[in-house]
Protein backbone atom coordinates (compact mmCIF):
# COMPACT_ATOMS: atom_id res chain seq x y z
CA UNK A 1 0.00 0.00 0.00
CA UNK A 2 0.99 3.26 -0.90
CA UNK A 3 -0.14 6.61 -0.51
CA UNK A 4 -0.47 8.62 -4.00
CA UNK A 5 -1.91 11.98 -5.03
CA UNK A 6 -4.43 13.05 -7.45
CA UNK A 7 -3.03 15.20 -9.65
CA UNK A 8 -3.85 17.00 -13.05
CA UNK A 9 -2.17 16.61 -15.71
CA UNK A 10 -0.02 19.63 -17.24
CA UNK A 11 0.10 21.35 -13.58
CA UNK A 12 3.83 20.22 -12.77
CA UNK A 13 3.75 22.17 -9.89
CA UNK A 14 1.53 19.32 -8.29
CA UNK A 15 3.91 16.60 -8.67
CA UNK A 16 6.83 18.69 -6.63
CA UNK A 17 3.88 19.82 -3.88
CA UNK A 18 3.29 15.42 -4.13
CA UNK A 19 7.06 15.33 -3.65
CA UNK A 20 7.62 17.69 -1.10
CA UNK A 21 5.35 16.32 1.07
CA UNK A 22 7.00 12.62 0.40
CA UNK A 23 4.31 10.83 -2.09
CA UNK A 24 6.00 8.79 -4.54
CA UNK A 25 3.01 7.75 -6.27
CA UNK A 26 0.51 10.18 -8.41
CA UNK A 27 -2.93 9.70 -9.97
CA UNK A 28 -3.07 11.72 -12.76
CA UNK A 29 -6.88 13.28 -14.57
CA UNK A 30 -6.41 13.59 -18.27
CA UNK A 31 -8.69 15.60 -20.66
CA UNK A 32 -7.54 13.68 -23.92
CA UNK A 33 -6.57 10.24 -23.83
CA UNK A 34 -4.04 9.92 -27.43
CA UNK A 35 -0.94 8.30 -27.01
CA UNK A 36 0.74 11.59 -27.22
CA UNK A 37 -1.02 12.76 -23.80
CA UNK A 38 -0.27 9.94 -21.97
CA UNK A 39 3.20 9.51 -23.11
CA UNK A 40 3.92 13.38 -21.87
CA UNK A 41 2.12 12.29 -18.51
CA UNK A 42 4.40 9.27 -18.01
CA UNK A 43 7.52 11.52 -18.82
CA UNK A 44 6.74 13.97 -16.78
CA UNK A 45 5.76 12.18 -13.95
CA UNK A 46 9.21 9.79 -14.35
CA UNK A 47 11.50 13.10 -14.66
CA UNK A 48 9.91 14.58 -11.63
CA UNK A 49 11.31 11.57 -9.85
CA UNK A 50 7.89 10.47 -9.32
CA UNK A 51 5.97 6.96 -9.96
CA UNK A 52 2.68 6.86 -12.16
CA UNK A 53 -0.02 4.72 -10.30
CA UNK A 54 -2.35 4.91 -13.17
CA UNK A 55 -5.08 7.49 -14.62
CA UNK A 56 -8.24 8.03 -13.35
CA UNK A 57 -11.25 9.77 -13.56
CA UNK A 58 -11.67 8.28 -17.28
CA UNK A 59 -15.69 8.45 -18.32
CA UNK A 60 -17.37 4.95 -18.89
CA UNK A 61 -19.66 6.00 -22.16
CA UNK A 62 -18.64 5.01 -25.12
CA UNK A 63 -17.06 1.46 -25.54
CA UNK A 64 -14.89 1.88 -28.58
CA UNK A 65 -13.44 5.10 -27.01
CA UNK A 66 -12.83 2.94 -23.78
CA UNK A 67 -11.10 0.13 -25.44
CA UNK A 68 -9.00 2.81 -27.29
CA UNK A 69 -8.06 4.39 -24.05
CA UNK A 70 -6.90 0.64 -23.03
CA UNK A 71 -4.86 -0.17 -26.03
CA UNK A 72 -2.96 3.55 -25.89
CA UNK A 73 -2.77 3.06 -22.47
CA UNK A 74 -1.00 -0.69 -22.50
CA UNK A 75 1.23 0.81 -25.24
CA UNK A 76 2.43 3.95 -22.71
CA UNK A 77 2.93 1.24 -19.93
CA UNK A 78 -0.14 2.38 -17.75
CA UNK A 79 -1.22 -0.62 -15.92
CA UNK A 80 -4.09 1.04 -13.74
CA UNK A 81 -7.31 2.90 -15.05
CA UNK A 82 -9.86 4.38 -12.50
CA UNK A 83 -13.58 4.80 -14.39
CA UNK A 84 -16.53 6.84 -13.38
CA UNK A 85 -19.54 8.27 -15.29
CA UNK A 86 -18.57 11.74 -15.97
CA UNK A 87 -20.83 14.71 -13.95
CA UNK A 88 -23.54 16.10 -16.75
CA UNK A 89 -24.50 19.74 -16.62
CA UNK A 90 -23.78 22.06 -13.66
CA UNK A 91 -21.57 20.81 -10.59
CA UNK A 92 -24.31 21.43 -7.62
CA UNK A 93 -22.64 24.41 -5.54
CA UNK A 94 -20.10 23.28 -2.37
CA UNK A 95 -21.68 23.98 0.91
CA UNK A 96 -20.19 25.79 3.78
CA UNK A 97 -21.44 23.41 6.24
CA UNK A 98 -18.30 21.55 7.18
CA UNK A 99 -16.05 21.82 10.29
CA UNK A 100 -14.86 26.01 10.59
CA UNK A 101 -17.51 26.67 7.82
CA UNK A 102 -15.16 24.40 5.56
CA UNK A 103 -16.90 23.95 2.23
CA UNK A 104 -18.31 20.24 1.23
CA UNK A 105 -18.78 18.83 -1.70
CA UNK A 106 -22.34 17.18 -2.79
CA UNK A 107 -22.44 14.11 -5.17
CA UNK A 108 -23.34 10.69 -5.38
CA UNK A 109 -21.89 7.60 -6.32
CA UNK A 110 -21.37 6.90 -10.44
CA UNK A 111 -23.32 4.45 -12.02
CA UNK A 112 -21.92 2.99 -15.38
CA UNK A 113 -22.95 4.76 -18.58
CA UNK A 114 -22.60 0.98 -20.51
CA UNK A 115 -24.72 -1.78 -20.68
CA UNK A 116 -23.69 -5.27 -19.13
CA UNK A 117 -22.45 -6.42 -22.78
CA UNK A 118 -20.48 -3.52 -23.12
CA UNK A 119 -18.56 -3.48 -19.95
CA UNK A 120 -17.72 -7.01 -20.57
CA UNK A 121 -16.22 -5.97 -23.92
CA UNK A 122 -13.85 -3.43 -22.28
CA UNK A 123 -13.48 -5.83 -19.64
CA UNK A 124 -12.22 -8.45 -21.90
CA UNK A 125 -9.85 -5.35 -23.90
CA UNK A 126 -8.39 -4.49 -20.61
CA UNK A 127 -7.34 -8.28 -19.54
CA UNK A 128 -5.86 -8.69 -23.08
CA UNK A 129 -3.57 -5.43 -22.29
CA UNK A 130 -3.02 -7.17 -18.62
CA UNK A 131 -4.49 -3.97 -17.74
CA UNK A 132 -6.56 -3.57 -14.66
CA UNK A 133 -10.20 -1.44 -14.75
CA UNK A 134 -11.30 0.09 -11.73
CA UNK A 135 -15.19 1.53 -10.55
CA UNK A 136 -15.41 3.93 -8.20
CA UNK A 137 -18.78 2.62 -7.34
CA UNK A 138 -20.23 0.64 -4.58
CA UNK A 139 -20.71 -2.22 -7.22
CA UNK A 140 -18.08 -2.47 -9.27
CA UNK A 141 -18.85 -4.74 -12.76
CA UNK A 142 -17.94 -8.45 -12.47
CA UNK A 143 -14.69 -8.66 -14.09
CA UNK A 144 -13.30 -5.21 -12.96
CA UNK A 145 -11.60 -3.97 -9.56
CA UNK A 146 -12.45 -1.67 -6.77
CA UNK A 147 -11.82 1.72 -6.63
CA UNK A 148 -13.09 1.90 -3.02
CA UNK A 149 -14.28 4.64 -0.93
CA UNK A 150 -12.67 3.48 3.07
CA UNK A 151 -16.14 4.67 4.24
CA UNK A 152 -17.80 2.27 2.80
CA UNK A 153 -16.46 -0.21 4.82
CA UNK A 154 -18.68 0.58 8.26
CA UNK A 155 -17.69 -0.81 11.17
CA UNK A 156 -16.42 -4.23 10.69
CA UNK A 157 -13.95 -3.42 8.14
CA UNK A 158 -11.95 -6.74 8.03
CA UNK A 159 -15.73 -8.61 7.37
CA UNK A 160 -16.44 -6.43 4.80
CA UNK A 161 -13.13 -6.27 2.78
CA UNK A 162 -13.44 -10.32 3.00
CA UNK A 163 -17.06 -10.45 1.45
CA UNK A 164 -16.13 -8.17 -1.56
CA UNK A 165 -16.61 -10.10 -4.38
CA UNK A 166 -14.39 -8.11 -6.36
CA UNK A 167 -10.79 -7.05 -5.66
CA UNK A 168 -9.39 -3.71 -4.18
CA UNK A 169 -7.20 -1.95 -7.09
CA UNK A 170 -7.77 1.48 -5.17
CA UNK A 171 -8.68 3.00 -2.18
CA UNK A 172 -9.91 6.11 -0.93
CA UNK A 173 -9.90 7.65 2.45
CA UNK A 174 -12.52 9.84 2.99
CA UNK A 175 -15.20 10.39 5.88
CA UNK A 176 -18.53 11.11 6.07
CA UNK A 177 -20.71 12.40 9.64
CA UNK A 178 -24.39 11.17 9.25
CA UNK A 179 -23.84 11.07 4.94
CA UNK A 180 -21.95 14.34 4.93
CA UNK A 181 -18.55 14.78 3.92
CA UNK A 182 -15.97 15.84 6.47
CA UNK A 183 -12.22 15.75 6.83
CA UNK A 184 -10.71 12.29 8.13
CA UNK A 185 -10.65 12.88 11.47
CA UNK A 186 -13.45 13.59 12.19
CA UNK A 187 -16.25 11.50 10.89
CA UNK A 188 -17.95 8.27 11.64
CA UNK A 189 -15.79 6.13 9.36
CA UNK A 190 -12.55 4.84 11.94
CA UNK A 191 -10.21 5.28 9.34
CA UNK A 192 -6.32 4.05 11.01
CA UNK A 193 -8.89 1.10 11.63
CA UNK A 194 -10.28 1.04 7.99
CA UNK A 195 -6.70 0.98 7.02
CA UNK A 196 -5.47 -1.84 9.52
CA UNK A 197 -7.69 -3.83 7.71
CA UNK A 198 -6.57 -2.91 4.41
CA UNK A 199 -2.81 -3.57 5.66
CA UNK A 200 -4.37 -7.16 7.14
CA UNK A 201 -6.21 -7.83 3.91
CA UNK A 202 -2.66 -7.70 1.68
CA UNK A 203 -3.86 -4.09 -0.07
CA UNK A 204 -0.48 -3.19 -2.07
CA UNK A 205 -2.36 -0.33 -4.10
CA UNK A 206 -2.56 3.56 -4.14
CA UNK A 207 -4.19 4.48 -0.93
CA UNK A 208 -5.69 8.15 -2.04
CA UNK A 209 -7.50 10.69 -0.12
CA UNK A 210 -10.65 11.45 -1.84
CA UNK A 211 -12.39 14.69 -2.18
CA UNK A 212 -10.57 17.82 -0.76
CA UNK A 213 -12.96 19.89 1.68
CA UNK A 214 -12.65 23.39 0.69
CA UNK A 215 -10.72 25.60 3.20
CA UNK A 216 -10.08 29.11 3.98
CA UNK A 217 -7.95 31.06 1.20
CA UNK A 218 -7.54 27.41 -0.34
CA UNK A 219 -7.07 27.54 -4.14
CA UNK A 220 -9.08 25.68 -6.41
CA UNK A 221 -7.24 22.35 -6.40
CA UNK A 222 -7.33 22.61 -2.54
CA UNK A 223 -4.06 22.72 -1.71
CA UNK A 224 -4.52 23.07 2.01
CA UNK A 225 -7.27 20.48 2.45
CA UNK A 226 -4.84 17.99 0.50
CA UNK A 227 -1.83 18.55 2.41
CA UNK A 228 -3.93 17.89 5.23
CA UNK A 229 -4.86 14.72 4.15
CA UNK A 230 -1.62 13.75 2.99
CA UNK A 231 -0.11 14.11 6.65
CA UNK A 232 -2.71 12.07 7.82
CA UNK A 233 -2.42 9.79 5.98
CA UNK A 234 1.33 9.37 6.10
CA UNK A 235 1.12 9.14 10.55
CA UNK A 236 -2.07 6.67 9.73
CA UNK A 237 0.31 4.40 7.61
CA UNK A 238 3.47 5.05 9.79
CA UNK A 239 1.58 4.51 13.33
CA UNK A 240 0.61 0.74 11.31
CA UNK A 241 4.05 0.29 9.99
CA UNK A 242 3.00 0.66 6.39
CA UNK A 243 5.99 1.47 4.86
CA UNK B 1 -2.98 16.51 24.54
CA UNK B 2 -4.16 19.42 23.45
CA UNK B 3 -2.32 20.34 19.81
CA UNK B 4 -2.24 24.16 18.46
CA UNK B 5 -0.80 26.63 16.61
CA UNK B 6 0.45 30.01 16.72
CA UNK B 7 -1.81 32.60 15.96
CA UNK B 8 -1.76 36.33 15.61
CA UNK B 9 -5.84 37.01 16.03
CA UNK B 10 -5.70 37.46 11.95
CA UNK B 11 -9.64 36.25 10.89
CA UNK B 12 -8.76 34.25 8.00
CA UNK B 13 -6.12 32.54 10.06
CA UNK B 14 -8.30 31.47 13.64
CA UNK B 15 -10.79 30.20 10.54
CA UNK B 16 -8.15 27.65 9.35
CA UNK B 17 -7.13 26.90 12.57
CA UNK B 18 -10.91 25.66 13.02
CA UNK B 19 -10.81 23.76 9.88
CA UNK B 20 -8.03 21.88 11.06
CA UNK B 21 -10.16 20.62 13.83
CA UNK B 22 -8.41 22.72 17.07
CA UNK B 23 -9.40 24.23 19.81
CA UNK B 24 -6.28 25.77 21.46
CA UNK B 25 -4.07 28.78 20.49
CA UNK B 26 -0.45 30.06 21.25
CA UNK B 27 0.29 33.69 21.33
CA UNK B 28 2.84 36.07 22.11
CA UNK B 29 1.51 39.24 24.15
CA UNK B 30 2.92 42.83 23.90
CA UNK B 31 4.26 44.28 26.81
CA UNK B 32 3.40 48.36 27.74
CA UNK B 33 5.78 50.75 27.59
CA UNK B 34 7.22 49.66 31.09
CA UNK B 35 7.56 46.66 30.52
CA UNK B 36 4.77 44.24 31.56
CA UNK B 37 2.20 42.12 30.16
CA UNK B 38 -1.14 44.66 31.32
CA UNK B 39 -3.77 42.49 33.06
CA UNK B 40 -6.90 44.74 30.84
CA UNK B 41 -4.45 43.50 27.25
CA UNK B 42 -4.58 40.13 28.60
CA UNK B 43 -7.83 39.64 29.23
CA UNK B 44 -9.29 41.73 25.92
CA UNK B 45 -7.01 39.44 23.90
CA UNK B 46 -7.84 36.25 25.55
CA UNK B 47 -11.66 37.25 25.58
CA UNK B 48 -10.78 37.64 21.81
CA UNK B 49 -9.89 34.56 21.15
CA UNK B 50 -12.56 32.99 23.13
CA UNK B 51 -14.88 34.99 20.99
CA UNK B 52 -13.90 33.22 18.05
CA UNK B 53 -14.17 29.58 20.41
CA UNK B 54 -10.69 29.20 20.69
CA UNK B 55 -8.48 28.73 24.11
CA UNK B 56 -5.38 30.63 24.95
CA UNK B 57 -3.26 28.64 26.78
CA UNK B 58 -0.12 28.98 26.86
CA UNK B 59 2.15 33.14 26.08
CA UNK B 60 5.00 32.53 23.79
CA UNK B 61 7.66 33.81 24.44
CA UNK B 62 7.93 36.10 27.56
CA UNK B 63 8.96 39.27 25.38
CA UNK B 64 13.26 39.69 25.37
CA UNK B 65 13.15 43.25 26.00
CA UNK B 66 11.18 42.56 29.12
CA UNK B 67 14.08 40.45 30.92
CA UNK B 68 17.14 41.37 28.86
CA UNK B 69 19.17 43.28 31.72
CA UNK B 70 19.17 39.95 33.83
CA UNK B 71 19.71 37.68 31.20
CA UNK B 72 22.88 39.39 30.95
CA UNK B 73 23.12 40.27 34.41
CA UNK B 74 23.55 44.01 33.60
CA UNK B 75 22.57 46.83 35.67
CA UNK B 76 18.31 47.39 35.17
CA UNK B 77 17.47 43.75 36.06
CA UNK B 78 16.02 43.93 39.33
CA UNK B 79 13.61 46.67 37.86
CA UNK B 80 12.93 43.83 34.36
CA UNK B 81 12.33 40.93 36.93
CA UNK B 82 10.05 43.19 39.54
CA UNK B 83 8.22 43.57 35.93
CA UNK B 84 8.32 39.84 35.22
CA UNK B 85 6.52 39.46 38.34
CA UNK B 86 3.71 41.66 37.75
CA UNK B 87 3.56 40.29 34.40
CA UNK B 88 3.14 36.83 35.76
CA UNK B 89 0.21 38.17 38.49
CA UNK B 90 -1.37 39.70 35.62
CA UNK B 91 -1.51 36.29 33.81
CA UNK B 92 -2.91 34.14 36.66
CA UNK B 93 -5.82 37.00 37.08
CA UNK B 94 -6.20 36.55 33.30
CA UNK B 95 -6.87 32.58 33.60
CA UNK B 96 -3.53 31.99 31.14
CA UNK B 97 -1.57 29.10 32.78
CA UNK B 98 2.05 29.06 31.09
CA UNK B 99 4.68 31.55 30.35
CA UNK B 100 7.44 29.69 27.76
CA UNK B 101 10.76 31.92 28.02
CA UNK B 102 13.97 31.47 26.56
CA UNK B 103 17.80 31.83 27.92
CA UNK B 104 19.30 32.08 24.63
CA UNK B 105 21.60 35.33 25.26
CA UNK B 106 21.83 35.75 21.42
CA UNK B 107 18.53 34.65 20.16
CA UNK B 108 17.97 31.81 17.85
CA UNK B 109 20.88 30.49 15.24
CA UNK B 110 20.45 29.40 11.77
CA UNK B 111 22.69 29.70 8.79
CA UNK B 112 20.16 28.64 5.78
CA UNK B 113 17.13 28.35 3.95
CA UNK B 114 17.23 26.70 1.18
CA UNK B 115 15.61 24.37 -1.51
CA UNK B 116 17.65 21.29 -0.40
CA UNK B 117 14.77 19.51 0.99
CA UNK B 118 12.55 16.78 -0.46
CA UNK B 119 10.77 17.80 -4.14
CA UNK B 120 12.96 21.43 -3.20
CA UNK B 121 11.33 22.06 -0.19
CA UNK B 122 13.39 24.88 1.87
CA UNK B 123 14.79 23.15 4.90
CA UNK B 124 15.98 25.74 7.76
CA UNK B 125 19.36 24.52 8.30
CA UNK B 126 22.33 25.09 10.78
CA UNK B 127 25.71 24.64 9.69
CA UNK B 128 28.24 25.24 12.51
CA UNK B 129 31.17 25.01 10.09
CA UNK B 130 29.12 28.27 7.98
CA UNK B 131 28.22 29.61 11.47
CA UNK B 132 31.65 30.31 13.06
CA UNK B 133 33.08 31.67 9.37
CA UNK B 134 30.30 33.98 9.16
CA UNK B 135 28.87 34.20 13.02
CA UNK B 136 26.84 37.75 12.72
CA UNK B 137 25.10 36.14 9.35
CA UNK B 138 23.19 33.67 11.51
CA UNK B 139 21.69 35.61 14.22
CA UNK B 140 18.16 35.51 13.73
CA UNK B 141 17.63 38.89 14.42
CA UNK B 142 19.83 41.37 13.01
CA UNK B 143 18.74 43.02 10.73
CA UNK B 144 15.22 42.77 11.40
CA UNK B 145 12.78 42.32 14.75
CA UNK B 146 11.18 45.45 16.86
CA UNK B 147 13.18 48.33 17.65
CA UNK B 148 15.01 48.19 19.87
CA UNK B 149 15.73 45.59 20.06
CA UNK B 150 16.36 43.11 22.87
CA UNK B 151 20.37 42.35 21.68
CA UNK B 152 21.27 45.55 21.42
CA UNK B 153 24.73 45.37 19.78
CA UNK B 154 26.77 42.31 19.18
CA UNK B 155 28.51 40.58 22.23
CA UNK B 156 31.74 43.02 23.74
CA UNK B 157 32.86 40.69 26.13
CA UNK B 158 33.13 36.96 26.69
CA UNK B 159 30.34 35.11 29.16
CA UNK B 160 31.01 31.56 30.06
CA UNK B 161 28.50 29.03 31.62
CA UNK B 162 28.94 29.65 35.12
CA UNK B 163 28.21 33.40 34.33
CA UNK B 164 24.94 32.70 32.29
CA UNK B 165 23.54 29.89 35.13
CA UNK B 166 24.23 32.42 37.60
CA UNK B 167 22.27 34.95 35.97
CA UNK B 168 19.05 32.34 34.93
CA UNK B 169 19.38 31.51 38.70
CA UNK B 170 19.14 35.16 39.61
CA UNK B 171 15.78 35.05 37.71
CA UNK B 172 14.06 32.05 38.58
CA UNK B 173 14.47 32.90 42.52
CA UNK B 174 12.38 35.80 42.35
CA UNK B 175 10.40 34.40 39.97
CA UNK B 176 9.22 31.06 40.87
CA UNK B 177 7.74 32.08 44.32
CA UNK B 178 5.75 34.43 42.35
CA UNK B 179 4.56 32.10 39.91
CA UNK B 180 3.56 29.79 42.34
CA UNK B 181 1.32 31.96 43.89
CA UNK B 182 -0.21 33.36 40.75
CA UNK B 183 -0.84 29.49 39.45
CA UNK B 184 1.32 30.07 36.46
CA UNK B 185 4.02 27.41 35.20
CA UNK B 186 7.14 28.78 33.33
CA UNK B 187 9.01 26.89 30.79
CA UNK B 188 12.51 27.41 29.44
CA UNK B 189 13.00 26.91 26.00
CA UNK B 190 16.13 25.15 25.37
CA UNK B 191 18.66 27.07 23.51
CA UNK B 192 18.64 26.66 19.82
CA UNK B 193 21.03 25.77 18.37
CA UNK B 194 22.03 24.04 21.38
CA UNK B 195 25.55 25.18 20.46
CA UNK B 196 27.86 25.28 23.67
CA UNK B 197 29.12 29.29 23.13
CA UNK B 198 28.04 31.44 20.07
CA UNK B 199 30.54 34.63 19.49
CA UNK B 200 32.33 33.81 23.27
CA UNK B 201 28.98 34.02 24.79
CA UNK B 202 27.82 30.21 26.97
CA UNK B 203 24.44 28.72 25.77
CA UNK B 204 23.71 26.63 28.77
CA UNK B 205 20.31 24.83 27.73
CA UNK B 206 21.95 22.75 25.68
CA UNK B 207 22.17 19.16 27.04
CA UNK B 208 20.03 16.40 28.80
CA UNK B 209 21.73 17.72 32.09
CA UNK B 210 21.27 21.60 31.53
CA UNK B 211 18.10 20.80 31.35
CA UNK B 212 17.99 19.08 34.61
CA UNK B 213 19.64 21.68 36.24
CA UNK B 214 16.82 24.36 35.04
CA UNK B 215 14.23 22.41 36.96
CA UNK B 216 16.44 21.57 39.70
CA UNK B 217 18.21 24.94 40.49
CA UNK B 218 15.13 26.36 41.64
CA UNK B 219 12.70 23.11 42.36
CA UNK B 220 9.44 24.26 42.57
CA UNK B 221 5.69 22.55 40.29
CA UNK B 222 5.54 25.57 38.57
CA UNK B 223 9.55 25.73 37.13
CA UNK B 224 10.07 23.49 34.11
CA UNK B 225 10.67 22.78 30.31
CA UNK B 226 9.11 24.31 27.35
CA UNK B 227 10.19 20.54 25.48
CA UNK B 228 10.75 21.60 21.56
CA UNK B 229 11.52 18.40 20.60
CA UNK B 230 13.21 19.61 17.77
CA UNK B 231 15.94 21.81 19.42
CA UNK B 232 16.48 18.80 21.90
CA UNK B 233 16.21 16.35 19.27
CA UNK B 234 19.22 18.59 17.87
CA UNK B 235 21.44 18.18 21.12
CA UNK B 236 24.54 16.35 20.70
CA UNK B 237 23.42 12.43 21.85
CA UNK B 238 20.32 13.15 23.09
CA UNK B 239 17.42 10.96 22.45
CA UNK B 240 14.32 12.54 22.21
CA UNK B 241 11.73 9.57 23.61
CA UNK B 242 13.64 9.21 26.39
CA UNK B 243 13.75 12.85 27.45
CA UNK B 244 10.14 13.06 27.11
CA UNK B 245 10.16 10.28 29.60
CA UNK B 246 12.44 11.42 31.29
CA UNK B 247 11.08 14.74 32.10
CA UNK B 248 7.56 13.99 31.57
CA UNK B 249 7.39 11.16 34.34
CA UNK B 250 8.74 14.60 36.53
CA UNK B 251 5.78 16.63 34.95
CA UNK B 252 8.35 19.27 33.64
CA UNK B 253 6.81 19.40 30.35
CA UNK B 254 4.58 22.51 30.47
CA UNK B 255 4.12 23.01 27.13
CA UNK B 256 5.77 21.27 23.81
CA UNK B 257 6.88 22.28 20.37
CA UNK B 258 6.07 19.18 17.17
CA UNK B 259 8.84 19.52 15.27
CA UNK B 260 11.62 16.28 13.76
CA UNK B 261 14.87 17.71 12.79
CA UNK B 262 17.54 15.77 10.82
CA UNK B 263 20.76 15.63 12.49
CA UNK B 264 22.37 17.39 15.45
CA UNK B 265 25.11 19.95 16.40
CA UNK B 266 27.07 20.61 14.77
CA UNK B 267 25.08 20.49 11.12
CA UNK B 268 20.83 19.77 11.60
CA UNK B 269 17.98 20.10 9.08
CA UNK B 270 14.30 21.00 9.82
CA UNK B 271 12.55 18.86 7.74
CA UNK B 272 8.57 17.20 7.44
CA UNK B 273 7.63 15.32 10.22
CA UNK B 274 7.61 12.07 8.85
CA UNK B 275 11.45 12.05 7.83
CA UNK B 276 12.99 13.11 10.76
CA UNK B 277 15.34 11.59 13.22
CA UNK B 278 12.95 11.25 15.61
CA UNK B 279 10.80 8.43 16.01
CA UNK B 280 7.77 10.24 16.27
CA UNK B 281 5.35 7.14 16.42
CA UNK B 282 7.43 6.33 19.79
CA UNK B 283 7.56 10.25 20.56
CA UNK B 284 3.95 10.31 20.91
CA UNK B 285 3.42 7.02 22.59
CA UNK B 286 6.08 8.96 25.20
CA UNK B 287 3.64 11.61 25.51
CA UNK B 288 0.81 9.56 26.26
CA UNK B 289 2.52 7.28 28.72
CA UNK B 290 3.61 9.94 30.73
CA UNK B 291 -0.20 11.09 30.67
CA UNK B 292 1.12 14.73 28.97
CA UNK B 293 -2.26 16.91 28.98
CA UNK B 294 -0.65 20.47 28.08
CA UNK B 295 -0.30 22.34 25.01
CA UNK B 296 1.84 20.87 21.97
CA UNK B 297 2.59 23.42 19.18
CA UNK B 298 3.35 22.82 15.60
CA UNK B 299 6.34 24.30 15.29
CA UNK B 300 7.94 26.30 12.55
CA UNK B 301 8.20 24.05 9.29
CA UNK B 302 9.60 23.28 6.07
CA UNK B 303 8.76 25.31 3.39
CA UNK B 304 6.31 24.47 0.48
CA UNK B 305 5.67 25.04 -3.13
CA UNK B 306 3.42 28.68 -3.15
CA UNK B 307 2.88 28.20 0.46
CA UNK B 308 1.65 31.63 1.84
CA UNK B 309 2.63 34.08 4.73
CA UNK B 310 1.57 32.03 7.50
CA UNK B 311 2.74 28.56 5.57
CA UNK B 312 -0.80 27.16 5.89
CA UNK B 313 -0.12 24.21 3.47
CA UNK B 314 2.63 23.09 5.50
CA UNK B 315 1.23 23.46 8.65
CA UNK B 316 -2.26 21.45 7.63
CA UNK B 317 0.25 18.81 6.79
CA UNK B 318 1.84 18.91 10.24
CA UNK B 319 -1.10 18.94 12.00
CA UNK B 320 -3.17 16.26 9.78
CA UNK B 321 0.52 13.95 10.49
CA UNK B 322 -0.35 14.89 14.34
CA UNK B 323 -3.72 13.76 14.50
CA UNK B 324 -3.31 11.09 12.24
CA UNK B 325 -0.38 9.84 14.87
CA UNK B 326 -2.50 10.61 17.60
CA UNK B 327 -5.95 8.86 16.26
CA UNK B 328 -3.95 5.34 15.38
CA UNK B 329 -1.73 5.29 18.46
CA UNK B 330 -4.47 6.14 21.44
CA UNK B 331 -7.84 6.04 19.37
CA UNK B 332 -8.67 9.12 20.73
CA UNK B 333 -10.41 12.24 19.08
CA UNK B 334 -8.17 15.56 19.50
CA UNK B 335 -8.87 19.25 19.78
Amino acid sequence: MHIALSVQFGRDDQLIFAQQLGVQHVMAQVDCYDERTLESLRNRVQRTGLKLAGIEGVPLVRVEALQAIVRTAEAVGIDLISCTRPISGSHPQPRPTGRGNALIPTGADPVSGLSAEETSTVIDAARDADLRLAWTGSNSPVGMGMDLALDHLGKDPTTKLAALKAPVFIARARNTRRGEPCFLDEGDCDLPRCISALKAHSFDGPLLAHYPLGMVGDTDWRHKARAYDLGYLKAVLQALGVH
Amino acid sequence: MKIALQSSGDGEHMQFIHQLGLAHVVSGATPSANGILELDDLRRRKDFFAEHDLVWDVIENLPPLCYNDAMFGREGRDRQIDNVCESIRNMGEAGIGVLQYQWMLLGGLRTEYSPTGRGGARYPRFDMEIAERMPAACLDWLGKGPDPHPYPHLPDRDMVSEEVWSNLIYFLERVVPIAEEAGVKIAAHPDDAPVPSFMGVARILISWDGLQRAIDCVPSPNNGLGFCMGTIGTMVDMNVVKAIRHFGSQGKIFFAHFRNPRGQVPFFDEVFPDEGDIDMVEAVHAFNDVEYDGVIRIDHCPGVIGDNGHADRSFAFQVGYLKGLIQTLTGTEIA
